[in-house]
């Protein structure tokens, strides 16, 4: 095992890699391989967080003894250092779910699912605009293979969908990417950053990867592939892409503006992405309430959450507390919503359906699983103790200080919104109807009960322990 | 004209054209090779960054880009291949080639 812990990072994309290629070869010893991976990539990120800890410092690394701009360089700070531990604990609790989940008909499952994660780990601890290019389209392909898991004409029509919608975002990234490269030399993000001049060429490129971006993470208008894609996937399926796969192009766009694009004179586009969120917050809670299934629900309550993280999208760089505040949000949105999938899945396990109306006979015979449910809702909507309530806490205190109080009446209503398709579930679990034996109803496995609810106590303990988390995104300073 | 300028013309029309192709079909292979044809026009416009200046021609051909091309190309590979079987797939199913809007909801 690593001793530098500059290789430990490489070490988080490789162990999923070769993962990935041995599941491949030997599809049985999947569940095995995985749970070894799992177990083995956390040597690795606690070197990581441990020497941020005790040095505090940046752990830059770089690729065959090339450095940067000529060479690939990676780098990991405490912020990357959270998301590298936040991605492993929402693998860690689809990986126990889909030990009895994912059944002998799914052997691909866990090829994917690794390439996801080693695409994941690669895209937070990459430095460079083109190394992150490569990182996208591992998880694009990886992701939309993973939602066409289940062979059905309406997933594969999502998976079809999210496919060129995909290819089309990556691509529009990659033009921007050759002429950042033609108006500054360099693809290595610091370099560019330290050269940034605003030029023609220069916003254009900006202003393509933008848009790119924007269509891979899904944000309002660009959100209409999301909800099929999400709810038609298998449960484990859905939670990695609703949790993890569009905050990706969320951290390349907040690293681009944020970062690279700092000094521009663009703010006004920067306003426009808050705008955006905004719009994606109203639609996506209200398209949310009116869903039918409630996997769609689900899907819809994603694309409203991700209007939060883009809200105060121009605050990021001027405003201390705003990039913990949606690092938190985007932590507790990412473990409340792979609980709230994978309880989903309990429900579709037991009923054999996710229509909502019908429902009402089948939740209140699956208590650990409406809990799971709850809680999750509970981070959802951000009440407190939750991870939630923290992160929209610090983000309400950044708009009421740059006196922004349309976005701070947006924070409060998403949650009001939120708690409205939260209860219409919760209120299905106490519908009164005693349970029939009319109606099929199949035990989901205990431990993809728990599994749910691990998560969701994950997002809720993201709130009351949020010292040791903040502490770390503060650890080598922002990049 | 220079040939750097050249291939820049050719491949923001090809950029163009694919784009066009993605946006106005809703047939998906059209799509796809819409997709394709902006992948390739990014590739020309690569190499035409790689070019020399006209007036520094002795700074010779810059290998970054080209590098970026080769890795690109892969890339496009692999997505064009699985693309292809994931549509064949989806014919094979549903026994359409559009993704029309609505119908999702069921």
């Amino acid at each position: 095992m690593p001793t530098d812990p500059a290789t430990a990072a490489l070490w988080l994309v490789l162990i999923p890699l070769v993962t990935a290629v041995i599941t491949f070869l030997l599809p049985s010893a999947g569940r095995c391989l995985v749970t070894v991976a799992l177990a083995i990539a956390l040597l690795p990120l606690m070197q990581l967080i441990q020497y941020l800890w005790v040095v505090d410092g940046s752990v830059i690394h770089a690729l065959g003894g090339w450095a940067a701009p000529l060479g690939i360089a990676v780098s990991v700070q405490g912020d990357k250092a959270f998301l590298l531990a936040l991605i492993w604990l929402v693998c860690v609790g689809v990986g126990l779910y889909s030990l009895r989940y994912m059944g002998e008909g799914y052997k691909a499952f866990w090829p994917l699912w690794m390439c996801l994660w080693a695409g994941l780990n690669g895209l937070v601890i990459a430095d460079d605009l083109f190394n992150l290019y490569v990182t996208l389209e591992l998880i694009g392909l990886a992701a939309v293979a993973l939602t066409a898991l289940t062979g059905e004409a309406a997933a594969l029509k999502a998976a079809v969908r999210y496919l060129i919608l995909g290819l089309t975002g990556s691509l529009l990234y990659l033009l921007g990417v050759a002429l950042t490269y033609a108006a500054y030399g360099a693809v290595d993000m610091p370099t560019v950053a330290k050269v940034m001049t605003a030029t023609p060429t220069g916003n254009v490129a900006i202003a393509l990867m933008t848009v790119g971006l924007c269509l891979k993470a899904a944000i309002f208008p660009a959100h209409v592939w999301l909800p099929p894609a999400h709810a038609n996937a298998k449960a484990p399926v859905s939670a990695l892409l609703s949790a993890l796969v569009v905050k990706g192009a969320f951290l390349i766009l907040v690293r681009l503006w944020c970062d690279v694009y700092r000094n521009a004179q663009t703010s006004g586009a920067q306003e426009w992405l808050g705008y955006l969120g905004a719009a994606a917050l109203l639609w996506g809670a209200s398209q949310a309430i009116i869903q039918q299934r409630l996997k769609m629900l689900i899907a819809y309550s994603t694309v409203a959450q991700l209007g939060y993280l883009f809200l105060l999208f121009p605050l990021i760089p001027t405003h201390a507390n705003a990039w913990p505040g949606v690092l938190l949000m985007l932590a507790a949105h990412a473990l409340a919503k792979t609980a709230f999938f994978l309880a989903a899945g309990n429900v579709i396990w037991a009923a054999g359906h996710d229509r909502l109306r019908d429902l009402d006979i089948v939740m209140p015979r699956l208590p650990v699983t409406a809990f799971a449910i709850a809680l999750a809702g509970v981070s959802l909507i951000g009440l407190p103790p939750s991870g939630g309530f923290l992160g929209k806490w610090l983000l309400l205190g950044v708009a009421m200080e740059s006196e922004r109080w349309w976005a701070a009446i947006l924070l409060v209503m998403g949650g009001l919104l939120a708690s409205v398709y939260i209860f219409r579930v919760l209120m299905l679990v106490f519908s009164g109807k005693a349970p029939s034996d009319a109606v099929s109803f199949q035990a989901p496995p205990p431990i993809m009960e728990w599994a749910a609810l691990g998560m969701a106590l994950a997002a809720i303990a993201l709130g009351l322990a949020s010292e040791l988390p903040l502490a770390l995104i503060e650890r080598g300073g922002r990049p | 004209m220079e040939l750097s300028k050249v291939y820049m013309l050719a491949a923001a029309a090809l950029v163009a054209i694919g784009l066009f192709a993605i946006l106005r079909t809703n047939h998906v292979v059209r799509q796809l090779l819409g997709i394709n044809l902006l992948g390739n026009g990014i590739f020309l416009l690569l190499i035409a960054i790689a070019q020399a200046p006209a007036d520094a021609p002795e700074e010779g051909l810059d290998p970054v880009p080209q590098a970026m091309v080769l890795t690109g190309i892969v890339v496009a590979v692999c997505a064009t291949g699985f693309a292809l079987t994931l549509i064949e797939r989806y014919r094979a199913v549903s026994g359409c080639l559009t993704v029309k809007e609505g119908a999702d909801a069921d």
